[in-house]
């Protein structure tokens, strides 16, 4: 049966988590191990996503990514990653400041595969819509 | 001047005012991989199955619908222009299931497989939204089959009665008047209380614009939606097509009424949704078809129903068509959809070629629970008509090799001459059931058999007229629906009276 990447970087994280350095050696030695007889070397790219994936998560860590139409100070940036913390239960917010201007005013907030557009183009382009119907 | 300048002013205020810009979460994706109207798009998390996906690609938004959910990818085909996504678009959730809209306002109308209008008459208003796909009724909801369909196709309406509620196919090959058989049907529900929803799956446009055209002339297209994925459609739309006309038709269902609908046809929707499958990367089987080729068929015919009178008593008719290569009933998808419906008629290429139009194979159509539907006049007069037409076939074959035959084979190959004559009907000229009655009631009672076999035709359209003229018999079948004693006399006075007046009876 062929394992999917994602059972790779799961077993891994169960492996290693709460072991001392010795036992962290020896479980990546047999990781390794395992990867070459099953020859799924050549998907280590699959594999090494999907186990970053999985340890921000065992970790309570989050990337999210906020885009701002002007400079983004740091109070926003923390305010901004306690409401994160308290939506999605994550520990520790890695945030990503981006200016656009493209945006013209609001923010856009991106985390995992969702959005929140507060932008002030999407406004517009809303508003637009709606007086179009 | 000024006020009317003043008031759009304040309106236009107002509505921005009352506009409230929310920003809501969504979740998105990536478009990984788009090609021939499939897409493989990243992310989207909690996508659904069957949910519209927006495709935001160059500016615009095109739909489309997830198929395959996947650990890691979702796999979904693309409704509408496909060589605009690119790879890498942004791809949005909606949190919809595919949904159509409904209502009586697509009566008359000509849509595409969205609901969207195709005749150019404007926009559709629609009463509500139904999801393409939905459970068919259960059992408790259900009840049998009894009222009528009356094609106005003698050959049918004798042999193969079809009831409110019933699916039967029309299977036969290329060229052989499948389509006709199915058009002339929905000409002949005009003031029989019944909606028409025609589906034309990956047809010609030419061709349905002749149908669209022939439906208006025979003032059918007041009780009819057709809806169309034409053959330059993506198989995506040919695909939803039969699912959004059952849609529409529930809508009716759900009031009460009584739906005809015609899927014209599931051989191509089978190619099409072949195609789709292959490309999302499912494992073919039989003749490269999906595993799941039956459930696709099978979901969609269990929709017609007859619901019973605590459910609002409507009903869905369906005629599916199904063309063959080479008269060959044994393939795939024919015998999967056979043994789906209630019953089939099974249209013969050598029937046709000698002329027989329709060319119904009384031997090889059936109808599983049509009969428990016919009128009780019809079903006296054509109870035994299929096991007759398709006896005289077998006889006629046999009868070519000796010449003398006793009397009785004699007469019975003379009465089956004139009934195949009878059968013959040309195209756009469905029979109400009162004069097939009468006609049929001349041939079982030896009315017809001292007329000439080639003037059987001729005959029967004399009597038709005599009959209007003198129409005491018709209105009689018509109300009493019935051969009561003295619906019998009125008939035997119209046939006799009709034959005296005729010179080329053989004496």
């Amino acid at each position: 049966m062929k394992i999917s990447a994602r059972q790779y970087a799961e077993s891994l994280v169960r492996a290693i988590s709460e072991s001392s350095e010795a036992e962290l050696k020896m479980a990546l030695d047999n990781f390794a191990k395992i990867m070459l007889e099953n020859r799924d070397l050549n998907r280590w790219d699959e594999i090494s996503a999907a186990f970053s994936k999985i340890w921000d998560q065992a970790q309570g860590e989050l990337a999210a990514e906020f885009t701002g139409a002007r400079a983004i100070s740091d109070q926003t940036k923390t305010e901004v990653a306690e409401y994160l913390k308290a939506k999605t239960g994550a520990k520790k917010i890695v945030l990503t400041a981006k200016k656009d201007v493209d945006i013209l005013g609001g923010f856009v907030l991106r985390y995992e595969d969702k959005v929140i557009d507060a932008s002030l183009k999407r406004s517009l382009g809303d508003l637009k819509n709606e007086m179009n119907k | 001047m000024s006020t009317t300048k003043d008031f759009i002013i304040a309106q236009l205020k107002d509505r921005i005012a009352g506009y409230q810009a929310e920003a809501k979460e969504q979740t998105v994706g990536r478009v990984l991989k788009v090609s021939d109207g499939i897409a493989l798009v990243s992310g989207l998390s909690d996508a659904m199955m069957s949910e519209i996906l927006l495709f935001k690609s160059g500016g615009r938004e095109i739909v489309g619908v997830a198929l395959n959910l996947e650990e890691s990818l979702v796999g979904a085909i693309i409704l509408g222009e496909f060589t605009a996504i690119k790879e890498g678009d942004e791809v949005v959730c909606t949190k919809r299931i595919l949904e159509v809209p409904v209502g009586p306002n697509l009566v008359g109308r000509v849509v595409d497989p969205l609901g969207a209008p195709l005749d150019g008459k404007g926009k559709i208003e629609a009463a509500k939204f139904y999801p393409v796909e939905k459970i068919a009724p259960g059992v408790i909801t259900r009840a049998s089959v009894k009222e009528p369909v009356q094609t106005g196709i003698k050959a049918i309406d004798a042999m193969i009665p079809i009831g409110r509620g019933q699916r039967e196919l029309i299977i036969g090959d290329r060229q052989i008047g499948k389509t006709a058989i199915a058009i002339d049907t929905i000409i002949n529900q005009k003031g029989q209380n019944m909606k028409c929803i025609y589906v034309a799956i990956g047809q010609k446009e030419s061709k349905i614009a002749n149908i669209v055209a022939k439906l208006e002339e025979a003032g059918a297209m007041e009780y009819t939606t057709i809806v169309l994925a034409g053959a330059s459609n993506s198989a995506s739309l040919l695909y939803i097509a039969p699912y959004t006309g059952c849609a529409m038709a529930e809508y009716f269902l759900d009031q009460g009424e009584d739906v005809l609908i015609i899927y014209d046809d599931l051989s191509k929707h089978a190619v099409a949704y072949r195609e789709i499958s292959l490309l999302l990367r499912r494992p073919p089987g039989r003749e490269a078809y999906p595993g799941d080729v039956f459930y696709l068929h099978s979901r969609l015919l269990e929709r017609a129903c007859k619901l019973n009178a605590d459910f609002g008593g409507g009903s869905i008719t369906a005629l599916p068509i199904i063309e063959t290569q080479a008269g060959d009933v044994s393939a795939y998808i024919p015998t999967n959809v056979i043994s789906i419906t209630d019953g089939q008629i099974y249209l013969e290429p050598d029937l046709f070629y000698q002329g027989q139009r329709p060319a119904v194979n009384a031997g090889l159509s059936v109808s599983r629970v049509g009969s428990s539907a016919q009128i009780k006049a019809m079903k006296k007069v054509a109870g035994k008509m299929r096991l007759e037409a398709a006896q005289y076939r077998e006889l006629a074959a046999f009868a070519q090799f000796g010449s003398d035959l006793d009397e009785d084979t004699r007469k019975k190959l003379e009465r089956g001459k004139r009934l195949y004559e009878i059968f013959k009907q040309d195209q756009y000229l469905p029979v109400p059931v009162a004069k097939q009655v009468l006609i049929y009631y001349s041939l079982i009672n030896g009315y017809i058999d001292d007329v000439p076999v080639e003037k059987t035709h001729e005959f029967e359209e004399g009597l038709m007229k005599y009959a209007d003229l003198n129409n005491q018999a018709l209105i009689l079948i018509e109300t009493k629906k019935e051969l009561t004693e003295e619906v019998e006399v009125e008939i035997k006075k119209v046939v006799e009276d009709y034959k005296a007046t005729l010179d080329y009876l053989i004496k």
